[in-house]
C-alpha cells in the first residue's frame, strides 16, 4: 500500500507505525525457513518462546503505564472498542444478572465504542445519564453530583477527546468518583504516548488504550483494570486468564509493546506543539473566519479541531482529499456518509457546522514545509466552498 | 488523449447500478478526471446490508459504487443528501397524494436533487460538469452556447421525461454519456471494462418505496384524520361504495373499487371531490379530455412563447406522444390543447413537450379541462 507520510494528517485515526514496532517485527517476517509465529498457548517449546514475547511485551506496556503497574492487571483485545465495552459488561453484567436496574454516567463526548453500549444497557433494564460538557469541551463536573444515583454503578469519561485533543480534568473527576464510591472507567486511547501516565495514582479502576494511536498495529487494544475489578469476559475461553478467549495476537501484542517502550509524552509534546501551534496561528491569519474548537481548554500538542465561518457540510474535507491532504471530519457511518460530530454538537456547534469541522492531527514528522503546502491548500479549498455556498444562496 | 478532458474535472453522480458506472468508466477513458460521488438518499435500515432487487441506497449500492471507483482509479465519495431529499422529494410525495395528486418523485429529485443540490457538490469540489448514467442527450450549439436535451438513442431506455426540469445553467454543465448508447451496449462494456455491476438488476419503481407500497408508506407517515374514508360517487351523484382514504386512488385505476353496481368492471375513478371527500367514478368515455392546464413550466432553451408551441406531448412516462397547441402565461402556467382527447390526464404528472427528438421542456398538470375549476 503507497502511504505518503507528509500529507497525511490523520493521526489520531491511526499513527505511521514506529520505527522500533518495525524492528520489532521483521525478525519474524525474515526466517530463513517459512514464516511461524506459534500460539502463545501451546506447552511445547515454540509456544513457550511465544508466551515469552507475549509476556515481555505486556511488562512493557505495564511500564508505560506507570510505576508498580502488575502486567497480570494488562488484557489484550482486539480494539479500544473493545476494551471499553468489556469494561462495561464487566460492570453491569453481574448487576443485571442479579436484577438489578444499574445506572451509568457517560460524557457527552465519549467514543462510539462507549456510546453504543448505552442502547445495549438500556435494552436490558439498565439506563444511562450523559455528563455535558461545555463550549470548549470541558467535562461539567459541577453537574456530576446531581446526576449520580444509588444505583449508579460506574461514570465513564474521555481523558483525552480524539477529535479535539481537549484534555479532561480527570483527577477532579478521579475525586468525586471516589468520594462516593463508584468505579471509574477512562478512556485513554488518545492519551497514551501524548501525556504521562500513573495509572496507581489516576483514581480510576478501568483503562482502556490502542495500540495503533502510538505507533503500534490496528487490531490490538489494552485493557488495564485495578485490583479487586475483576472482568466479565464477553468472549470466553482460557486467553488471557479467562478474560478474554480467542488466540493471541502474538504480532499486535509485540508491535504495541516495542510502540509502548519507544514513547516519551513530554519530549514528544515538546516537539509537537511548536509546529501545531505554528500551523494553527498560519491558517487563523490566512483564513478569516477560523475557529479553534476547544481553543481555551487544556489540549494535546497534535490537535486541531477547526470549522470556518460559511462552510457548512461535507464539502471541505473531500475538496482536501483531493488536494491531496488526509485530513478527517465527525465520524463516518457504514455506507461512508459523514455524520455530524457529536462531540461538537455536544459544544454546541450547529449541524451543519460540526458537519463542516476539519480535524488536523499531525505528529513529530511532519515538517514545517509539508504543513505550508497544506495551509494554503486549505486556503484555497475554504474559499471555493465558501463560493459555492453563495452561488447556492442566490 | 484529449487534452481539454484532461483537464477537466467530472462529477459523476454514482448509484451503484451499471449505467451510471459505465457512464463513469466512459467519461475516466476519454481523459476526464472522474470523481465519483454516492448520494446517501434513503435509509433502508435493517434490510440495509442485504441485496435485494430493484432498491437504491442500501449499503450494497454505496459499496458497489465504491468498487466500481476503485476499479477504475478515481476518487469516490458518499455524501448525505438524506435531509434534502427527505425534505424535497419524500415530503413532497407524500404532499401530492394528500392532495389528490399522483406525484412524479423522480422528476422532482432530477430537479431538486440530482441537478441543483449536487451542483453545489461540484462547486465545492472544483468540478466543472456534473455526469450522470441517464440515458439523454446534451447537444451545445458552439454558435450560441445554447445547450438542448436530446431523446436517447434507445427509445425503450428514453429519460427525458424525467429531465424536463434542467435548467440552461444546469445542462450546459450536464454529460450523460450513456444517451447514445443502448441497454445492451451498456451492460456489453461494462463487462469489457470488467465492473462487478455488469449484470446487476435494474432500479424498478420508486427508489424509497419498499414492498410495502405506496399507500402503506402515506398511512404510515400521515394521521388518519387527515386521510378520511369517504363514499364513492358516480357523476350523477348515486353513492355505489365506500373509498379508504382518496390517497389511495388514480385517475383511470379501475381495480380495487369494490363497486355495488351490477357491472363494476365499467367504472373508473374519474376525479375527486375533496370538499366533499367523495372518489368520483365514470365510464372510460369520462377519462378522455382535450385540454389542460399545467404549471411551474420549464423551458428547457429559450423559446418564442408568444404565438403559442405547437408540439408534441407526453402525459406520463410511458404515454405515446400527442400533438397539441400550447398557450403560455406569465405566471409560469401553460395551457395545453390537444388535437385528440387524451386518456386519463392526471394532476400531479407532469407534462412533458417535444419537437422531434427534442426534449423542450415542461410542467406539472393541475387541472383537467380549460377551465380552472375543479375536475
Amino acid at each position: 500500500m503507497l502511504v505518503k507520510v507528509e500529507t497525511y494528517l490523520d493521526s489520531n485515526a491511526g499513527a505511521p507505525l514506529h520505527p522500533r514496532v518495525v524492528e520489532a517485527l521483521l525478525p519474524f517476517l525474515n526466517q530463513s525457513s517459512r514464516v511461524l509465529i506459534p500460539n502463545p498457548s501451546s506447552i511445547h517449546s515454540h509456544g513457550r518462546r511465544a508466551k515469552r514475547f507475549l509476556a515481555e511485551a505486556r511488562e512493557k506496556i505495564a511500564a508505560s503505564l506507570g510505576s508498580r503497574i502488575d502486567p497480570e492487571q494488562i488484557i489484550f483485545t482486539s480494539s479500544g472498542t473493545e476494551a471499553n465495552q468489556l469494561v462495561v459488561r464487566s460492570v453491569f453484567e453481574p448487576l443485571l444478572l442479579k436484577g438489578a436496574q444499574p445506572h451509568w454516567i457517560l460524557s457527552a463526548v465519549e467514543h462510539d465504542s462507549n456510546r453504543q453500549m448505552v442502547k445495549w444497557l438500556e435494552a436490558r433494564g439498565g439506563s444511562a445519564s450523559v455528563l455535558p460538557v461545555d463550549s470548549n469541551g470541558n467535562l461539567r463536573l459541577e453537574i456530576l453530583p446531581e446526576l449520580i444515583r444509588p444505583e449508579t454503578a460506574l461514570i465513564s469519561a474521555v481523558w483525552v477527546n480524539n477529535e479535539t485533543g481537549v484534555i479532561s480534568n480527570i483527577s477532579a473527576l478521579a475525586q468525586i468518583s471516589k468520594a462516593k464510591g463508584i468505579p471509574l472507567h477512562i478512556d485513554a486511547a488518545q492519551a497514551w504516548g501524548k501525556l504521562p501516565i500513573e495509572l496507581n495514582t489516576l483514581g480510576a479502576q478501568f483503562v482502556t488504550f490502542s495500540a495503533h494511536k502510538i505507533g503500534g498495529l490496528a487490531g490490538t487494544g489494552v485493557l488495564w483494570l485495578a485490583q479487586g475489578h475483576p472482568a466479565h469476559a464477553a468472549i470466553l475461553g482460557k486467553q488471557e486468564k479467562g478474560r478474554r478467549g480467542g488466540s493471541e495476537n502474538l504480532l499486535g501484542a509485540i508491535a504495541a509493546g516495542a510502540a509502548a517502550g519507544a514513547i516519551g509524552p513530554l519530549e514528544w509534546s515538546e516537539n509537537v506543539v511548536q509546529l501545531r501551534d505554528r500551523l494553527q496561528d498560519a491558517i487563523c491569519v490566512k483564513i478569516p473566519g477560523t475557529q479553534v474548537n476547544g481553543a481555551l481548554a487544556p489540549r494535546v500538542s497534535n490537535t486541531l479541531n477547526l470549522t470556518f465561518e460559511g462552510v457548512e457540510g461535507d464539502g471541505l474535507v473531500m475538496a482536501m482529499d483531493l488536494a491531496g491532504y488526509s485530513v478527517s471530519s465527525g465520524s463516518a457511518c457504514a455506507s461512508g456518509v459523514l455524520e455530524p460530530s457529536h462531540v461538537l454538537l455536544a459544544m454546541g456547534l450547529s449541524q451543519a457546522q460540526a458537519m463542516a469541522a476539519v480535524r488536523i492531527s499531525i505528529t513529530e514528522s511532519h515538517s514545517w514545509e509539508n504543513l505550508e503546502g497544506f495551509v494554503s491548500a486549505l486556503e484555497q479549498a475554504v474559499l471555493r466552498v465558501r463560493k459555492a455556498s453563495r452561488r447556492r444562496d442566490l | 488523449m484529449n487534452t481539454k478532458a484532461g483537464k477537466t474535472k467530472v462529477l459523476v453522480a454514482m448509484s451503484g447500478g451499471v449505467d451510471s458506472s459505465v457512464a463513469a468508466a466512459l467519461l475516466k477513458n476519454q481523459g476526464y478526471e472522474v470523481i465519483g460521488v454516492h448520494m446517501q438518499l434513503w435509509d433502508h435500515g435493517e434490510a440495509n446490508v442485504e441485496r435485494f432487487g430493484g432498491r437504491c441506497c442500501s449499503l450494497v449500492d454505496a459499496n458497489d459504487a465504491r468498487r466500481v471507483c476503485d476499479k477504475i482509479d478515481v476518487p469516490y465519495y458518499v455524501i448525505n443528501a438524506q435531509d434534502v431529499f427527505k425534505e424535497k422529494v419524500v415530503d413532497y410525495f407524500v404532499h401530492e397524494y394528500l392532495q389528490n395528486r399522483t406525484p412524479n418523485p423522480c422528476a422532482e429529485c432530477n430537479n431538486q436533487i440530482k441537478f441543483n443540490y449536487l451542483f453545489q457538490k461540484a462547486d465545492e469540489l472544483g468540478c466543472e460538469f456534473v455526469a450522470t448514467g441517464h440515458y439523454a442527450q446534451v447537444f451545445h450549439d458552439a454558435a450560441t452556447g445554447v445547450a438542448s436535451l436530446q431523446k436517447a438513442v434507445d427509445p425503450h431506455k428514453d429519460q427525458t421525461y424525467f429531465l424536463f426540469g434542467l435548467t440552461q445553467q444546469a445542462l450546459r454543465r450536464t454529460m450523460m454519456p450513456l444517451g447514445s448508447l443502448t441497454k445492451m451496449m451498456v451492460r456489453k462494456l461494462a463487462e469489457e471494462f470488467g465492473l462487478l455491476v455488469a449484470q446487476k438488476a435494474d432500479s424498478q419503481e420508486i427508489c424509497f418505496i419498499g414492498e410495502e407500497g405506496y399507500t402503506n408508506f402515506i398511512d404510515k407517515r400521515v394521521a388518519p384524520s387527515l386521510r378520511p374514508k369517504g363514499f364513492i360517487h358516480t357523476f350523477a351523484g348515486e353513492t355505489v361504495g365506500e373509498h379508504t382514504g382518496l390517497h389511495r386512488y388514480t385517475i383511470g385505476q379501475r381495480k380495487g373499487l369494490q363497486l355495488k353496481v351490477k357491472d363494476p368492471d365499467q367504472y373508473f375513478v374519474v376525479g375527486f371531490d375533496t370538499k366533499q371527500n367523495v372518489l368520483i367514478v365514470g365510464q372510460e368515455k369520462h377519462l378522455f379530455h382535450n385540454s389542460l392546464i399545467a404549471s411551474q413550466m420549464n423551458w428547457i432553451r429559450p423559446l418564442d412563447q408568444l404565438h403559442g408551441i405547437r408540439c408534441k406531448a407526453r402525459i406520463r412516462s410511458r404515454h405515446e406522444e400527442a400533438s397539441c397547441q400550447v398557450t403560455c402565461f406569465e405566471n409560469g402556467r401553460v395551457h395545453v390543447q390537444f388535437d385528440e382527447p387524451q386518456r386519463a390526464i392526471t394532476p400531479g404528472q407532469a407534462i412533458v413537450f417535444y419537437d422531434g427528438n427534442e426534449a423542450l421542456g415542461g410542467a406539472y398538470i393541475e387541472t383537467i379541462g380549460s377551465n380552472l375549476g375543479v375536475a
